[in-house]
């Protein structure tokens, strides 16, 4: 089966590269790349070879390697060592021209359009050179009305999407290319947020769209293993739930990531660390738990933290039941004693140290928008059950003669849902019974569902579920330094099945701020907006924070120059990092 | 002969159809749904392209046409596509089948081998010495999770013994690198065997050696029995000859109960040793809502187990001449 494939695949790439070879003479494009070479600099220097294996533990993957489709992060993983985009975020987060694939990019006056001068040198690993159409058919793919992956949001403020995805025009004017390598983005409305959805992986057209037309797209959802992409690394076998190889692309023509073979191992949580201290794998990339923390230290391996980019928070339902009065979430909020909770899970013996941290705003703890001085002008909500009693006097809500609170005779009662097996939950439960319920005299009613099933209540069904939850847990990643990802959460035209504010929370100001803090192009513009918003929701206790916690990525010393932050992942570590056997 | 196992595949049609849709019911009943889940949360697609994601898949039209649309399908063999691997769901499974079925199957031949002998003497020496250390061994056993003795190998055989691999099927690194020869990639498969087999084995010996064991005693108090050994015949030929081959019946309708086992997976014991089989599959493509993994799956399942039954009731016949097929 896999043989057929590999047969299959290399006469198709030959077949292909033939194509392409024909097609040379006309093309207009000079062979060769326009960086002029300083006369006298020695033509020839000491090049550095790719050397090395690296071995990286992984615990999942299905090995869907299509960029446009993959579902798991760990596929995530081949696809960023594969695929290369425009832009892409430098160690300090920030998109740096020439970095990736475009060598330079301007906005119109208007702010509606981004115009991309793309690297002419970049090849895909089949020897094929990449052009702005195979920018273009990228997100003609993401555009197109039978497009079934995941990634449609990257269009969906483009110019022309409404038209092209009802099937008004068979031409998409949000990508366009203007020669083979300027690419042009065109949006609706001029927003900060905009620049980003340039950074999608770029497909080789002749492959993935080999039989592409308006309306098809199944011929490129059908590619999933073999990818050909201008990355740096290729993937040369895959044995699902094995392994996955990956060696050098010889196509790559930047500059970095000098580690010649990846190969990324499947590991399970409970003996990973004894294969990373026995030699199995060389690295293990953001663990929490301390316990590996330490074997790992005991065994000599290197250790990189970093704050993780997001956090576990607890959400209330502001539409429906006690938690739609502020008061009653205030008073919920500081009788959470989040810092006790940190204290505890988080603790690393042996260092005495806290793994985690609390925080009081929802911002990403890399967030741009965050800064000393606005952090301490939020309300913590310090463990105060005094204050929390007071409170829920002040609402109404009133210690009866059996100890439990109540308001024009309905007894308070909160509806919990909770994951079982969850060890947050497992220590946050007792506590929230002891607090919320014996000191306050709440009622809690936990019920204990499969993840899907929650999300099934508080987002895709939350409509028809409204009256059924008061609060729950979840954790959220947040893959960018820029606070707009607090739009969906928090703005009132997100409340609804399938949307994102959760929470249902509703404040026209903060509406407002929200629509307005998008259409600001400068980060320290938009910064005290931002921080406008979150000091409402910080007062409307709309969510409470609970823990930040801390990353580890664990790995053998033969790794160095290995430099990882909570936006630049291991993978994009391999740039500078290298193996010394 | 034919005939009866033609009528019993004859009944075994209206018995899957029914199995059929009490599967899709309950997948149909799981909260959530399959392009929900296959999105994630913060996606930030709109409500129009979630929607036509649900119409390029068929999930918009209602249980009762999708269930005749899946049946018509699956008659002529198309299980459909994975939303999560992309490929045909078949493809997806049939690889993972073959690795399960190479551990069960190694390791039932060892059980039985094992079992068959011990359970005899421990039969013929009935609470002696013998019989007393199977007995808790198979108490223990049985209680104990076989994930945890996994657990207990891999942290005091794997660890101290280099060359005992812990887990997955092959080293990763030769088999990335190519193997030397057939016969190196066997070997190495074989060491990562090991563990995943000793478990195995030791789970079904447990409850095994019992069987054996009680079948053997029952046989052995029977009076033809009593009837061979007052005629004169040595002990061995009585226990080997005569009760052994009576003993056998209720064993081989429990090799026709195995079956399913051997293609089933287990999803705890692959979940520790990373063996790339068929139960974690399952699992997660429950938790992915991955409707046609799940149903395909378990339509499989169905029809192994219905096999297996089906296999033990023939074989059952064939064995013992008294059983008369009708």
């Amino acid at each position: 089966m896999m043989k057929k494939s590999i047969v299959l695949l290399l006469a198709l790439t030959m077949v292909l590269s033939l194509l392409a070879g024909c097609a040379k003479p006309a093309d207009p494009t000079p062979a060769e790349p326009s960086t002029p070479v300083t006369p006298g600099e020695p033509v020839e220097e000491p090049v550095e070879e790719p050397s090395g294996t690296l071995v990286v533990g992984i615990t999942e993957a299905s090995g869907n390697f299509n960029p446009l489709y993959y579902s798991s992060a760990y596929d995530g993983y081949v696809v960023d060592l594969v695929f290369e985009a425009l832009i892409a975020r430098n160690f300090d987060g920030e998109f740096v021209e020439g970095y990736a694939v475009a060598e330079s990019w301007e906005y119109s006056n208007d702010d509606k359009t981004i115009t991309f001068k793309m690297k002419q040198d970049k090849k895909f690993s089949d020897g094929t050179p990449m052009t702005a159409h195979d920018v273009v058919f990228t997100y003609q793919v993401l555009a197109d009305p039978s497009y079934t992956g995941r990634y449609g949001a990257a269009v969906k403020d483009m110019l022309g999407y409404e038209e092209y995805f009802n099937g008004e025009t068979e031409e998409f004017a949000g990508v366009v290319a203007l020669d083979d390598y300027t690419v042009q983005f065109n949006f609706v409305e001029p927003l900060r947020v905009n620049f980003t959805n340039a950074g999608y992986a770029i497909l080789p057209k002749h492959y993935y769209g080999a039989d592409f037309s308006y309306g098809n797209t199944e011929g490129v959802a059908n590619i999933t293993g073999s990818p050909i992409g201008s990355g740096p690394y290729k993937v040369v076998e895959f044995r699902e739930k094995e392994f996955v190889y990956l060696t050098r692309n010889d196509q790559y023509t930047d500059e970095g990531f000098m580690v010649e073979d990846l190969i990324l191992k499947f590991v399970d949580q409970t003996t990973d660390i004894i294969e990373l201290t026995t030699g199995g794998v060389d690295l293990l990339a953001g663990v929490i738990d301390p316990e590996k923390i330490q074997d790992a230290r005991a065994a000599g391996m290197e250790i990189n933290e970093y704050p993780r980019s997001g956090y576990g928070y607890v959400k209330t339902n502001n539409e429906w039941g006690p938690t739609a009065d502020v008061k009653v979430r205030q008073a919920l909020y500081y009788s959470f004693n989040r810092d006790e909770f940190v204290n505890s899970f988080y603790y690393d013996e042996e260092t005495d140290t806290v793994l985690a941290s609390t925080q009081a705003h929802p911002f990403s703890q890399i967030s741009w928008a965050l800064d000393d001085a606005f952090v301490a002008g939020l309300n913590n909500y310090d463990y105060n059950i005094d204050r929390a009693k007071e409170l829920l006097d002040e609402a109404g809500w009133v210690v009866g003669a059996n100890g439990k609170r109540a308001k024009d005779g309905v007894e308070m009662t909160l509806n919990i849902a909770a994951m079982p097996d969850h060890a947050i939950l497992a220590t946050l439960i007792p506590m929230w019974e002891r607090d919320w319920g014996q000191q306050l005299g709440i009622t809690l009613n936990v019920a204990y569902l499969e993840f899907n099933t929650i999300l099934d209540y508080v987002i895709y069904n939350s409509d028809a579920n409204v009256q059924e939850w008061s609060l729950f847990f979840l954790a959220t990643s947040i893959t960018t330094p820029d606070p707009h990802t607090l739009y969906t959460s928090f703005h009132s035209d997100y409340i609804g099945s399938g949307q994102d504010n959760t929470s249902r929370y509703s404040n026209p100001r903060v509406d407002e701020l929200l629509d307005l803090g998008k259409t600001i192009m400068t980060e320290e513009e938009a910064r005290p907006v931002y921080q406008e918003v979150v000091k409402i929701l910080n007062e409307d206790a709309v969510m409470m924070p609970v823990y930040a916690n801390t990353y580890f990525d664990l790995y053998n010393p033969k790794l160095t120059n290995f430099v990882t932050s909570s936006l630049y992942n291991w993978v994009d570590a391999m740039r500078d990092a290298k193996v010394v056997e | 002969m034919l005939k009866y196992i033609g009528k019993r595949l004859l009944h075994l049609i209206p018995v899957m159809i029914i199995i059929s849709i009490v599967i899709f019911a309950i997948v149909e009943m799981m909260p959530g749904d399959p392009v929900n889940a296959y999105l994630g949360v913060g996606s930030g697609t709109t409500p129009e392209q979630q929607q036509r994601l649900r119409e390029e898949l068929g999930l918009d039209e209602g249980p009762v046409v999708r269930y005749g649309l899946w049946l018509k399908r699956v008659l002529t063999g198309d299980f459909g596509r994975s939303l999560k691997y992309r490929r045909d769901v078949v493809d997806v499974i049939g690889q993972f089948i073959w690795n399960s079925f190479r551990l069960n199957i190694v390791a039932m031949i060892l059980a039985f081998a094992i079992a068959i002998p011990v359970g005899i003497r421990s039969a013929v020496k009935k609470y002696g010495l013998f019989d007393n250390f199977w007995t808790v061994f198979s108490l223990t056993g049985v209680s104990m999770p076989s994930f945890f003795f996994a657990l207990l190998l891999i942290f005091f055989i794997a660890i101290p013994t280099p060359w005992i691999p812990l887990n997955g099927m092959r080293t990763a690194i030769m088999a990335a690198r190519g193997y030397p020869s057939r016969m190196a990639e066997i070997i190495d498969i074989g060491k990562h065997m090991i563990l995943p087999v000793t478990v195995l084995t030791i789970s079904s010996l447990a409850s095994l050696t019992r069987y054996v064991r009680n079948s053997v005693i029952e046989v052995i108090n029977q009076d033809y029995i009593r009837t061979a050994r007052s005629k004169g015949l040595s002990e061995k030929v009585v226990i080997y000859k005569h009760a052994f081959r009576n003993a056998l019946l209720p064993i081989v309708t429990l090799l026709g109960l195995y079956i399913p086992g051997l293609f089933g997976g287990s999803i705890l014991l692959e979940t520790v040793f990373i063996w790339p089989g068929i139960g974690n599959i399952l699992y997660t493509s429950i938790l992915d809502r991955d409707y046609s993994m799940v149903m395909a799956a378990n339509v499989f399942y169905a029809v192994l187990m219905l096999a297996g039954n089906l296999l033990a009731d023939v074989s059952y016949a064939l064995v013992d001449p008294r059983v008369k097929v009708k």
